[in-house]
Protein backbone atom coordinates (compact mmCIF):
# COMPACT_ATOMS: atom_id res chain seq x y z
CA UNK A 1 0.00 0.00 0.00
CA UNK A 2 1.33 3.37 -1.19
CA UNK A 3 2.03 6.18 1.60
CA UNK A 4 -0.85 8.04 2.14
CA UNK A 5 -1.05 11.37 0.75
CA UNK A 6 -2.43 13.31 3.38
CA UNK A 7 0.35 12.61 5.31
CA UNK A 8 3.04 14.44 2.78
CA UNK A 9 6.45 12.37 1.67
CA UNK A 10 9.15 11.65 4.24
CA UNK A 11 12.01 13.43 4.38
CA UNK A 12 14.24 12.75 7.96
CA UNK A 13 14.11 16.01 9.78
CA UNK A 14 17.30 15.62 11.29
CA UNK A 15 19.69 15.08 7.86
CA UNK A 16 16.88 17.81 6.08
CA UNK A 17 18.15 20.16 9.19
CA UNK A 18 21.56 19.54 8.38
CA UNK A 19 21.15 20.27 4.58
CA UNK A 20 19.47 23.28 5.63
CA UNK A 21 22.25 24.95 7.86
CA UNK A 22 24.59 23.79 5.31
CA UNK A 23 22.60 26.12 2.48
CA UNK A 24 23.08 28.83 5.11
CA UNK A 25 26.59 28.60 5.72
CA UNK A 26 26.96 28.74 1.83
CA UNK A 27 29.87 25.96 2.81
CA UNK A 28 30.32 22.80 0.67
CA UNK A 29 30.06 19.96 2.81
CA UNK A 30 29.60 15.99 2.79
CA UNK A 31 26.71 14.93 4.79
CA UNK A 32 26.70 11.38 6.04
CA UNK A 33 23.61 9.58 6.38
CA UNK A 34 22.15 6.01 7.35
CA UNK A 35 18.66 7.55 5.96
CA UNK A 36 18.02 5.46 2.86
CA UNK A 37 14.15 5.68 2.80
CA UNK A 38 14.07 9.26 2.97
CA UNK A 39 13.14 11.37 -0.10
CA UNK A 40 15.11 13.79 -1.46
CA UNK A 41 13.66 17.26 -1.76
CA UNK A 42 14.26 20.01 -3.94
CA UNK A 43 16.45 21.72 -0.96
CA UNK A 44 19.04 19.14 -1.41
CA UNK A 45 19.96 19.95 -5.16
CA UNK A 46 23.74 21.03 -5.12
CA UNK A 47 24.59 18.94 -2.22
CA UNK A 48 26.81 15.82 -1.94
CA UNK A 49 25.29 13.42 0.39
CA UNK A 50 27.22 10.02 1.55
CA UNK A 51 24.30 7.49 2.02
CA UNK A 52 25.25 4.11 3.83
CA UNK A 53 25.05 1.08 2.15
CA UNK A 54 25.39 -1.12 5.33
CA UNK A 55 29.16 -1.32 4.11
CA UNK A 56 30.44 2.05 2.97
CA UNK A 57 29.18 5.91 2.49
CA UNK A 58 29.08 6.44 -1.02
CA UNK A 59 29.05 10.13 -1.34
CA UNK A 60 26.06 11.07 -4.13
CA UNK A 61 25.62 13.96 -6.05
CA UNK A 62 22.08 15.13 -5.54
CA UNK A 63 20.46 16.44 -9.13
CA UNK A 64 17.45 17.92 -9.93
CA UNK A 65 16.39 14.63 -11.82
CA UNK A 66 17.18 12.98 -8.25
CA UNK A 67 14.17 14.41 -6.53
CA UNK A 68 11.40 12.40 -5.39
CA UNK A 69 13.70 9.41 -5.39
CA UNK A 70 14.96 7.85 -2.01
CA UNK A 71 18.50 8.13 -0.97
CA UNK A 72 18.59 4.56 -1.12
CA UNK A 73 18.12 3.81 -4.64
CA UNK A 74 21.51 5.83 -5.20
CA UNK A 75 23.19 3.51 -3.01
CA UNK A 76 23.45 0.00 -3.92
CA UNK A 77 23.47 -2.45 -1.00
CA UNK A 78 24.69 -5.63 -3.58
CA UNK A 79 27.30 -4.84 -6.71
CA UNK A 80 26.68 -6.98 -9.40
CA UNK A 81 30.57 -7.09 -11.03
CA UNK A 82 29.28 -8.55 -14.23
CA UNK A 83 30.77 -12.00 -15.87
CA UNK A 84 33.72 -10.30 -17.62
CA UNK A 85 36.26 -8.12 -15.10
CA UNK A 86 37.55 -6.48 -18.42
CA UNK A 87 36.51 -3.21 -19.55
CA UNK A 88 37.56 -2.53 -22.84
CA UNK A 89 35.75 0.23 -24.11
CA UNK A 90 33.75 1.42 -20.77
CA UNK A 91 34.38 4.94 -19.84
CA UNK A 92 33.70 7.14 -16.96
CA UNK A 93 32.33 10.43 -17.13
CA UNK A 94 33.36 13.70 -14.60
CA UNK A 95 29.96 15.18 -14.30
CA UNK B 1 56.88 -6.84 -30.86
CA UNK B 2 54.29 -4.06 -30.86
CA UNK B 3 54.00 -1.95 -27.61
CA UNK B 4 51.15 -4.08 -25.78
CA UNK B 5 49.46 -0.92 -24.65
CA UNK B 6 48.57 -0.22 -28.59
CA UNK B 7 46.07 -2.99 -28.19
CA UNK B 8 42.97 -3.94 -26.50
CA UNK B 9 41.04 -7.23 -25.47
CA UNK B 10 37.80 -7.16 -26.64
CA UNK B 11 36.58 -10.87 -26.68
CA UNK B 12 37.68 -13.91 -25.13
CA UNK B 13 37.24 -17.38 -26.79
CA UNK B 14 34.09 -19.23 -25.18
CA UNK B 15 34.11 -22.32 -27.50
CA UNK B 16 34.12 -23.85 -30.71
CA UNK B 17 30.38 -23.91 -32.69
CA UNK B 18 29.72 -26.69 -35.09
CA UNK B 19 32.23 -28.32 -37.05
CA UNK B 20 33.70 -25.44 -39.53
CA UNK B 21 35.86 -23.50 -37.22
CA UNK B 22 33.44 -21.12 -35.83
CA UNK B 23 33.91 -19.57 -32.42
CA UNK B 24 31.83 -18.37 -29.90
CA UNK B 25 33.12 -15.27 -27.97
CA UNK B 26 32.15 -13.29 -25.07
CA UNK B 27 32.96 -10.03 -26.18
CA UNK B 28 34.28 -7.28 -23.59
CA UNK B 29 32.02 -4.45 -24.85
CA UNK B 30 29.92 -2.50 -23.45
CA UNK B 31 27.49 -3.02 -26.28
CA UNK B 32 28.09 -6.89 -28.10
CA UNK B 33 27.36 -5.13 -31.54
CA UNK B 34 30.45 -3.53 -31.17
CA UNK B 35 32.48 -6.15 -32.15
CA UNK B 36 30.42 -6.51 -35.14
CA UNK B 37 32.34 -3.12 -36.48
CA UNK B 38 35.69 -4.72 -36.57
CA UNK B 39 37.19 -6.23 -39.65
CA UNK B 40 39.59 -7.79 -38.35
CA UNK B 41 40.73 -8.81 -34.54
CA UNK B 42 43.93 -9.62 -33.66
CA UNK B 43 46.36 -12.67 -31.11
CA UNK B 44 48.85 -12.14 -29.20
CA UNK B 45 51.01 -14.95 -27.83
CA UNK B 46 53.13 -14.09 -25.48
CA UNK B 47 56.47 -12.64 -27.34
CA UNK B 48 55.38 -13.46 -30.99
CA UNK B 49 54.41 -10.72 -32.91
CA UNK B 50 50.18 -9.95 -33.07
CA UNK B 51 48.66 -12.44 -35.51
CA UNK B 52 45.53 -10.65 -37.59
CA UNK B 53 42.54 -12.40 -37.85
CA UNK B 54 40.20 -11.35 -40.43
CA UNK B 55 37.04 -11.97 -39.40
CA UNK B 56 34.54 -13.75 -42.64
CA UNK B 57 31.25 -13.51 -40.48
CA UNK B 58 29.76 -12.48 -37.30
CA UNK B 59 26.25 -13.21 -35.70
CA UNK B 60 25.65 -11.65 -32.57
CA UNK B 61 23.03 -13.20 -30.07
CA UNK B 62 22.07 -13.44 -26.29
CA UNK B 63 25.38 -11.08 -25.26
CA UNK B 64 27.76 -13.86 -27.42
CA UNK B 65 28.72 -13.94 -30.83
CA UNK B 66 29.93 -16.54 -33.27
CA UNK B 67 32.72 -15.86 -35.25
CA UNK B 68 33.99 -17.03 -38.46
CA UNK B 69 37.80 -16.48 -39.02
CA UNK B 70 39.66 -17.06 -42.01
CA UNK B 71 42.02 -19.82 -41.69
CA UNK B 72 40.28 -21.74 -39.10
CA UNK B 73 38.08 -24.47 -40.93
CA UNK B 74 38.11 -27.18 -38.64
CA UNK B 75 36.56 -27.65 -35.22
CA UNK B 76 39.86 -29.42 -34.00
CA UNK B 77 41.69 -26.38 -35.16
CA UNK B 78 39.01 -24.17 -33.54
CA UNK B 79 39.02 -26.79 -30.09
CA UNK B 80 42.65 -24.92 -29.41
CA UNK B 81 41.56 -21.15 -29.30
CA UNK B 82 39.32 -21.99 -26.12
CA UNK B 83 40.28 -19.23 -23.59
CA UNK B 84 42.11 -17.26 -25.80
CA UNK B 85 41.37 -13.68 -25.84
CA UNK B 86 41.16 -11.46 -28.54
CA UNK B 87 42.31 -7.98 -29.28
CA UNK B 88 41.99 -4.50 -31.46
CA UNK B 89 44.21 -1.99 -32.06
CA UNK B 90 43.86 0.68 -29.57
CA UNK B 91 43.28 2.92 -32.36
CA UNK B 92 40.52 1.58 -33.66
CA UNK B 93 38.40 1.80 -30.36
CA UNK B 94 36.11 5.15 -30.97
CA UNK B 95 37.51 7.91 -28.85
CA UNK B 96 35.54 8.89 -25.72
CA UNK B 97 33.65 12.45 -25.71
CA UNK B 98 35.39 15.40 -23.75
CA UNK B 99 35.61 14.56 -20.07
CA UNK B 100 34.92 11.00 -20.64
CA UNK B 101 37.84 8.62 -19.70
CA UNK B 102 38.45 4.97 -21.04
CA UNK B 103 38.38 3.04 -17.53
CA UNK B 104 40.75 1.10 -18.43
CA UNK B 105 42.91 4.77 -18.38
CA UNK B 106 41.90 5.62 -15.24
CA UNK B 107 42.77 2.41 -13.42
CA UNK B 108 46.14 3.28 -11.36
CA UNK B 109 46.21 6.84 -11.78
CA UNK B 110 47.86 8.61 -9.52
CA UNK B 111 45.68 10.95 -7.21
CA UNK B 112 46.71 13.82 -5.87
CA UNK B 113 45.15 16.83 -3.86
CA UNK B 114 45.12 20.17 -4.45
CA UNK B 115 48.14 20.94 -2.23
CA UNK B 116 50.05 18.29 -4.82
CA UNK B 117 50.51 16.28 -1.90
CA UNK B 118 49.56 12.68 -3.02
CA UNK B 119 46.45 10.70 -1.88
CA UNK B 120 46.77 7.44 -3.24
CA UNK B 121 45.38 5.80 -6.60
CA UNK B 122 42.34 4.68 -8.51
CA UNK B 123 41.64 1.19 -7.57
CA UNK B 124 38.73 1.03 -9.24
CA UNK B 125 35.21 2.43 -10.64
CA UNK B 126 31.95 2.00 -9.35
CA UNK B 127 29.57 2.96 -11.90
CA UNK B 128 26.40 4.40 -11.38
CA UNK B 129 23.52 5.88 -13.68
CA UNK B 130 23.71 8.98 -12.08
CA UNK B 131 27.40 9.78 -11.74
CA UNK B 132 30.46 7.11 -11.53
CA UNK B 133 32.34 6.99 -8.00
CA UNK B 134 36.19 6.13 -7.73
CA UNK B 135 37.30 3.99 -5.54
CA UNK B 136 41.05 5.62 -3.96
CA UNK B 137 43.55 3.58 -2.12
CA UNK B 138 45.06 5.53 -0.34
CA UNK B 139 47.96 4.39 2.82
CA UNK B 140 45.45 4.45 5.28
CA UNK B 141 42.49 2.53 3.71
CA UNK B 142 40.28 3.29 1.26
CA UNK B 143 38.64 6.36 -0.43
CA UNK B 144 35.20 7.21 -2.65
CA UNK B 145 35.27 10.08 -4.55
CA UNK B 146 32.32 11.32 -6.51
CA UNK B 147 33.13 11.39 -10.17
CA UNK B 148 31.50 15.49 -10.60
CA UNK B 149 33.38 18.74 -12.04
CA UNK B 150 33.50 19.32 -8.02
CA UNK B 151 35.86 17.53 -6.89
CA UNK B 152 37.83 15.98 -9.80
CA UNK B 153 39.71 19.08 -11.19
CA UNK B 154 41.84 17.70 -13.61
CA UNK B 155 42.58 13.77 -14.84
CA UNK B 156 45.83 14.05 -17.24
CA UNK B 157 46.97 11.09 -18.54
CA UNK B 158 49.83 11.61 -20.01
CA UNK B 159 51.38 12.35 -16.85
CA UNK B 160 49.41 9.86 -15.44
CA UNK B 161 47.67 12.36 -13.08
CA UNK B 162 44.55 13.02 -11.28
CA UNK B 163 43.50 16.28 -9.17
CA UNK B 164 41.07 16.07 -6.82
CA UNK B 165 39.55 18.82 -4.25
CA UNK B 166 38.58 16.59 -1.21
CA UNK B 167 35.39 18.49 0.21
CA UNK B 168 34.57 18.41 3.68
CA UNK B 169 33.76 15.13 5.49
CA UNK B 170 34.46 13.14 2.35
CA UNK B 171 38.00 11.46 4.14
CA UNK B 172 35.43 10.66 7.56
Amino acid sequence: MPRSVKKGPFIDAKLANKVDQLKHSGLKKVIKTWARRSMIPPDFVGHTLAVHNGKKFLPIFITENMVGHKLGEFSPTRTFRGHSGKKADRTSKVH
Amino acid sequence: MEDANAFVEVARVIRPVGIKGELRVMPYTRDPEELGKYKSLYFIHSDEPPHKLKILNIRISSGYATIKVEGLDSIEEAESWRGRELYVQRKQLNKPPIDEYFIRDLIGIEVYGEDGILIGRLKDVMEFSHHDIYQIETQTGELLIPAISDVVLTIDLDQNKMIVRLLDGLQD
